[in-house]
């Protein structure tokens, strides 16, 4: 069930009703992860099974570990843990990939390996709830949270639908807490809630699909566009990224707070961003906060010297890139954000890639913002490119550049997009959350503009096919 | 008065999010109202507009209408060295699912073009796209004489697939109608009442959000497979899974429009129909000009390349880029045979 179909609205409206007439906590929580299995059953019941699978053994894991003061045997069932989540991503994402690149490397030195190809559906959301199950396990592991002896929490935390298949990949310290109480959402939290799903559905619906619509053609025909185009294809995808997976998280945070839940952002302002480090604190913050505290960190981050640190920040950037994707072309996305990153610590004040607000908009803020754009929507080739011999007729078609008589409509469709992006952005930085939208203090004025925006998104996606989030492939 | 000033700053905030969509899905050509009706004419595109076609189910196209809102350049006849040739037919023609420089027209325009440069021949072959939407044979007939009298191009090029023998209803156009036996012309449209009103208030024809209002409504009969995805039943009696019947025979006054046609020496049938439609088409066409391109994309089909098949969605519907390649080709041997050797 995706967050942009007629079909998840009437299951909203069916089942909120029903958990506000629950009672007690249990049974709001038991309603919640009957629910959650609908939801994600919806595409593919046998998606449950693995789901489930992994459910029960981390469960049973994270208590044995927090019970055991034997630092050995705490190992062991971390490495189980980790062996067993690790293995069952790496079968059905990476498999096929390592096959084949093991080919292509026998094939350049002459040898011929029979081909092995395997029909492996990817479970919708995979990478995301493995990576949530590690995080509960290794937080366990560090002593830094209790597992829970509530069965029916836990599984709850593991497939509590909002976040399920895109994230934002919650951590147990602050997720558990808030579902070992009974759940009651405050006026304040459905008020956000609805304002959340409303600009999600924006996003997602009017922003996000209509360009993927634009990229999807012109990436799929390379050949077919000029020069002009493909260069406003790219900045075309590097909007539609942003609305699409920062629509997905505002409606599974908005619908999370219907239910009482506090899910983290997952985005703040990325594209203001006036440096790469600064990009990566504000970009996907659910995956790169948790490649910092399970990945970078645990191998040395930068406490081993200057050169390790460059090459600490390699591996991580690299495994990112491949957490997107069993494709070298995420591996390079990965790299190419490493060498940034790197290259930004060696120069820059490291002190800069923390967040501070922008005081004053002056002539080189804004140059380093369009700079920090700029790199990133250059990384993007290769996050969007589908294979090699794509990446490489994008660049022939920008090495012989030719010219477009269609070059006015595309620059002013790119601008409208940008500037659409971009005046969200601002008004977010500037009002310093998501919901900016309950700060109108006029009560009509704020209707009107919500229920204006809903209608007529609703209106629209009623006319179209309805597009899958990016992210779900991940 | 409280609550009248509450609805109206209510209705201020709905209209400027109203307004700002229409700015928005106009600017970015999401949702374009392409298509107006012409006080004589009826149904055409609008004039001097760079249209944006994002289909679903086929692709991205980008042409601009000329001043006689039809996409390409404007008509010109440029004297004895140069063979116009107007291109008369439905959605395959118009092809609105690529851009303009890779339809059919542009490039078998371009290669006939290059090779006569090529052998040096002082002659160049212009096509004039006339291309609309949902044109059946009784409109296309219309359009051709029509086109006739106020262009004379050298011939035209008329193609003729399955589609140009269904039925359309409900088309505020200009077209002929078989009359006890008598071609007559049909301009009722002009006296319907819908019309009248939609001249009054054409402003409103190009707003982008009363089009997705449009769009909307004809999407109605679809609310509940909308709606409720997997769980949707269709009813037989809709007979909603049935495939459209294929045209394989010509009815008398299809026949009768097909056989007006013939008249016209000037005329060059593109034929994309059926061996069984084709075989009773070549019976009435008899020593008129055609060019079978339906052979070629059959062939082409066999070798495992669809030329109707559109990767992106994983749908077939027009041409695609390699099909509008392969009838480049056919057009451009044709065109050459009549330059060179004044062979149809």
């Amino acid at each position: 069930m995706i967050f942009n179909s007629f079909i998840f609205f009437i299951f909203l409206g069916i089942v909120l009703p029903i958990f506000y007439l629950l009672p007690s906590k249990l049974s709001k929580n038991s309603f919640l992860l009957v629910i959650s299995y609908i939801f994600y059953g919806y595409w593919d019941w046998r998606f449950c099974l693995l789901l489930t699978f992994t459910t029960v053994i981390d469960y049973f894991i994270g208590k044995q570990l927090y019970k055991t003061t034997d630092e050995k045997k705490r190992k062991v069932f971390l490495t189980v843990s980790l062996v067993i989540n690790l293995a069952i991503l790496g079968f059905f994402k990476y498999f096929n990939f390592f096959v084949e690149s093991f080919q292509d490397i026998c094939a350049v030195f002459g040898t011929s390996v029979d081909y092995l190809h395997l029909n492996i559906i990817l479970p919708v959301g995979l990478s995301f709830y493995i990576f949530h199950n590690i995080s509960y396990i290794m937080d366990i592991y560090r002593r830094k949270i209790e597992p829970t002896n509530d069965f029916i929490d836990f599984a709850l935390f593991v497939v509590f639908f909002p976040q399920l298949v895109a994230g934002p990949i919650g951590r147990a310290a602050v997720l558990l807490p808030q579902l070992q109480k009974k759940l009651s959402p405050t006026k304040e939290q459905i008020k956000g809630g609805i304002v959340l799903i409303v600009s999600g559905l924006f996003r997602k619906v009017m922003i996000g699909d209509t360009s993927g619509r634009f990229v999807d053609h012109i990436f799929g025909h390379l050949e077919a566009y000029k020069s002009f185009e493909i260069i406003c294809g790219l900045m075309l995808f590097t909007v539609q990224i942003y609305a699409d997976f920062s629509g997905y998280t505002h409606i599974a945070r908005g619908t999370a707070k219907l239910f009482g839940v506090e899910l983290m952002k997952n985005f703040e302002q990325p594209y203001l961003a006036r440096n790469i480090g600064e990009f990566w604190n504000r970009w996907h913050i659910s995956l790169s906060t948790w490649l910092r505290d399970y990945l970078y960190i645990p191998l040395g981050g930068n406490k081993k010297g200057k050169g390790r640190t460059y090459v600490n920040l390699m591996i991580t950037m690299i495994l990112g890139g491949l957490w997107h994707g069993a494709s070298w072309n995420f591996v390079v996305y990965g790299a190419l954000h490493g060498v940034y990153l790197s290259i930004h610590r060696m120069f820059f004040n490291h002190d800069k890639v923390k967040p501070k607000k922008i005081e004053r908009v002056t002539f080189p803020v804004i140059l380093s913002i369009i700079f920090t754009f700029m790199l990133v929507t250059f990384s993007r080739i290769f996050f969007r490119s589908t294979s090699w011999h794509t990446t490489r007729i994008f660049f022939s078609k920008i090495f012989n550049w030719e010219s477009s008589e269609y070059n006015i409509w595309f620059l002013t469709t790119t601008l409208t997009y940008l500037i659409i992006i971009y005046t969200l952005d601002i008004l977010e930085y500037y009002t310093g959350r998501h919901t900016y939208l309950l700060d109108i203090k006029s009560k009509p004025l704020r209707y009107g503009l919500l229920s204006g925006v809903f209608l007529l998104t609703v209106f629209f996606m009623f006319q179209t096919k309805t597009t899958p989030f990016l992210y779900f492939k991940f | 008065m409280k609550t009248l000033k509450s609805i109206g700053i209510f209705l201020v905030a709905f209209a400027l999010v109203v307004v700002f969509f229409e700015f928005f899905l106009s600017l970015c050509g999401i949702l374009q109202p392409i298509v107006r009706i012409d006080p004589t004419n009826g149904e055409r595109y609008r004039p001097n507009l760079t249209c944006s076609s994002l289909f679903v189910s086929e692709g991205f196209g980008l042409a601009k209408t000329n001043s006689a809102g039809w996409f390409g350049h404007d008509f010109k006849d440029l004297g004895t060295d140069d063979i116009s040739v107007a291109v008369v037919g439905n959605s395959f023609v118009a092809s609105r699912q690529v851009f303009y420089r890779n339809n059919f027209l542009s490039l078998s325009e371009k290669k006939t073009n290059n090779i006569l440069a090529y052998k040096g021949i002082p002659k160049t072959v212009s096509f004039f796209n006339f291309g609309k939407e949902d044109l059946p044979i009784n409109e296309l007939l219309y359009l051709k004489d029509d086109l006739n009298k106020l262009n004379h191009p050298d011939y035209f090029l008329i193609l003729l697939n399955e589609g140009t023998f269904n039925v359309v209803t409900h088309r505020y156009v200009a077209k002929y109608v078989l009359d006890s036996g008598v071609i007559k012309v049909d301009s009722s449209f002009k006296k319907s009442s819908f019309v009248k009103n939609y001249n009054k208030f054409e402003v409103f024809t190009k707003s982008s959000v009363l089009f997705l209002m449009h769009r909307v409504k004809s999407h109605l009969p679809n609310i509940w497979e909308i709606f409720f995805d997997k769980f949707y039943i269709p009813s037989k009696e809709t007979g909603e899974d049935d495939e459209p019947a294929i045209t394989t025979s010509l009815d008398d006054t299809n026949k009768r429009f097909v056989t007006e046609l013939t008249k016209d020496k000037h005329v060059i049938f593109l034929l994309n129909v059926n061996p069984a439609l084709n075989k009773e088409l070549l019976s009435i066409i008899g020593q008129s000009y055609y060019i079978n391109i339906q052979p070629s994309l059959l062939a082409m089909k066999k070798r495992g390349i669809d030329p109707n098949y559109w990767e992106i969605p994983d749908k077939v519907g027009h041409f695609n880029l390699i099909g509008h390649q392969l009838i480049a080709d056919e057009i451009t041997q044709k065109m050459l045979a009549i330059v060179l050797h004044g062979d149809h």
